[in-house]
């Protein structure tokens, strides 16, 4: 499902870099990424989901090789195959529940909101017990709601693999678990990949494999970098 | 897609109402301003020519052709620059023309009363739509609007308010509406029309009392209404070439009968002037259009600068987007369904606008002639 081979990546000018000479994650496998902060854990699942691109080496994502896709190729790409669950949620303030989950279907062609998708979203809600919220805004939501909602986002495209991007940070355990359970859920009944990034040492017990990134970083200078670069 | 990108434009729009509100007020006014000038002026232009055009030349006491021409044409206010009849009949007994007389110097519940004869009438195409014309002292015919403002019928009493047109006896003397003029949308419509006589009365010139009885006596109290049993009674003191009126009508029989007319009033010794409504008509709309050039001028400055604003601000509206926009592209979303979904929300504030000054615009149109009584006359 995910294989890299002698994988470079740099921003730039940045003395920050990812180098993986092979990493295999296989259909199915659920796995958690760790690593201190700064240690390129988002910067991989960017690269994983074809957001970025390696500056060289080979990348294969759900069996297709992205470094060969075009950007317009990569999104089409990325919104059929994976759902994402982004850090701090990054739901659409101006957007009801039910419109943030159906929002893949709203921004970009290669899929067709139907009645059907219809269905399965107010579905998804139900089973994150958000079935009377659904036309709230995400603003009149908890943490835990509003992670739930994400939750729903990446999954109403049935994803062939999940990229979730720390989504228990800020989470009571009750929360926190409720949103693994989902995910988990999700990944069995449809032979979907999970790749989790966490912080969160309790949870590693929950995943087939824990992958330490900080074993692919590598950084010249100040040591300090990687704490000053959190969002990677 | 488009159907999307719409749907989660109008989405962010609703969200954002006061800066939707006041981008769509500012976008609004820019487009409507000039659009409303322009049929007010258009408006104004109409209405001030086709009065000016269907009469031909007008008498009254030398001084601003503009009023002259503004008590004869629109009895704007009560008129108090007055000639004597002689005048009418310095013109009659030449045969170059028509001459209609008319006394607009009084006024009743703040429309004016115009004393003239019934070839005014026949001038200005005025047709009685209930009723008949006046034929005798103290009857009127009213304008369709002065019959609706003040609720009048046939057979209403109306009282004369000016108080120069108290009879002799201080009590205000009262016409007997008979008849009531289908409406022209014009000045006519705001008037009550009298037999020229009847003014003099309401001037003081005349009156009627119990017959044989003498002046001061309690039989010779003024009657302050006429009616069939008093009309014969009522008479006039003085020479009637001697009786004011306000200004005359002249219709002439040709061009040549005009400029032999208008070549009698050259003289700077003579107390009266005759002016063509037209030509004075045509040199206050040039003033007319020259403020409009100014407010054009002005108004695309204030133009130019509100849309420097509105860019700004969705400039600004796109900067506070980017979390959003990287998020959406995060996702899977295109370049181009981005710019279809910042270009949909400008395309809505701009459709909003549009037919919103469009809508006003139609509203100044429809209303245009009252806008132009009410904003000029």
């Amino acid at each position: 499902m995910i294989q890299v081979n002698n994988l470079r990546f740099s921003y730039g000018q940045d003395d920050f870099s990812l180098q993986i000479d092979e990493l295999s994650i296989h259909k199915g496998q659920s796995v958690a990424w760790t690593g201190h902060s700064g240690s390129g854990k988002t910067t991989l699942l960017h690269l994983v989901a074809g957001i970025v691109l390696p500056e060289t080496g080979r990348l294969e994502s759900c069996e297709v090789e992205l470094t060969g896709l075009r950007d317009s190729a990569r999104r089409d790409f990325r919104i059929r195959n994976i759902g994402l669950v982004l850090q701090d949620f990054e739901l659409f303030e101006y957007m009801s529940v039910l419109d943030n989950i159906l929002l893949p279907y709203r921004i970009n062609r290669s899929l067709q909101l139907t009645s059907s998708v219809r269905t399965r979203a107010k579905q998804l809600a139900n089973e994150m017990g958000l079935e009377q919220l659904i036309l709230r805004r995400p603003t009149n939501l908890s943490h835990g709601e509003q992670q739930r909602v994400a939750v729903c986002r990446a999954l109403i495209t049935n994803p062939k693999m999940v990229l979730a991007d720390e989504p228990t940070a800020n989470l009571d355990p009750g929360n926190a678990s409720r949103v693994l359970d989902a995910l988990d859920l999700y990944t069995k009944q449809n032979g979907a990949t999970l790749v989790v990034v966490t912080h969160d040492n309790k949870i590693h017990n929950r995943f087939d494999r824990t992958i330490d990134v900080s074993s692919f970083c590598f950084q010249t200078q100040s040591e300090n970098v990687g704490d000053l670069n959190d969002e990677r | 897609m488009m159907r999307d990108s719409f749907y989660l434009a109008w989405q962010y729009i609703c969200h954002h109402r006061i800066t939707t509100a006041v981008l769509v007020s500012s976008i609004t006014m820019i487009t409507y301003l000039p659009a409303a000038l322009e049929v007010i002026v258009d408006n104004a232009e109409q209405h001030f020519r086709s009065r000016a055009n269907s009469t031909p030349l007008v008498v009254g006491l030398r001084g601003s052709p503009l009023e002259l021409v503004f008590a004869s044409l629109y009895f704007e206010k009560p008129y108090n620059a007055v000639i004597r009849m002689s005048q009418l009949q310095r013109i009659e007994k030449q045969n170059l023309c028509q001459a209609i007389p008319l006394h607009t110097r009084f006024e009743s519940r703040d429309f004016s009363i115009v004393g003239t004869t019934i070839d005014y009438a026949s001038l200005r195409r005025l047709r009685v739509d209930q009723g008949r014309i006046w034929r005798l002292l103290g009857e009127c015919v009213v304008g369709s609007h002065v019959a609706e403002q003040l609720d009048l019928r046939v057979g209403s009493k109306l009282p004369v308010t000016t108080t120069a047109a108290f009879t002799l006896d201080n009590a205000p003397l009262r016409l007997k509406v008979v008849g009531i003029f289908t409406a022209t949308e014009t000045p006519d419509d705001e008037a009550i029309f009298v037999d020229l006589k009847t003014t003099w009365i309401m001037e003081g010139l005349g009156h009627g009392h119990v017959k044989g009885a003498r002046h001061g006596s309690p039989e010779g109290t003024a009657y302050t209404e006429i009616t069939n049993e008093n009309v014969d009674s009522f008479h006039f003191h003085g020479e009637e070439n001697q009786f004011p009126i306000t200004s005359i009508i002249v219709v002439p029989e040709n061009q040549k009968a005009e400029t032999l007319l208008r070549g009698q009033y050259l003289s700077p010794e003579d107390t009266t002037q005759i002016v063509c409504p037209r030509e004075v008509m045509d040199s206050l709309l040039d003033k007319v259009f020259m403020v409009r050039s100014y407010m054009i001028s002005i108004i695309a400055v204030v133009s130019l600068v509100t849309m420097l604003t509105v860019s700004l601000v969705l400039v600004l509206s796109i900067r506070l987007r980017r979390g959003e926009i990287a998020t959406m592209k995060k996702i899977g979303c295109s370049r181009f369904t981005i710019a279809v979904l910042l270009g949909s929300q400008i395309m809505i504030i701009i459709v909003f606008s549009v037919v919103l000054a469009s809508i006003l615009t139609l509203i100044t149109n429809a209303y245009g002639p009252e806008l132009v009584r009410f904003l000029l006359l």
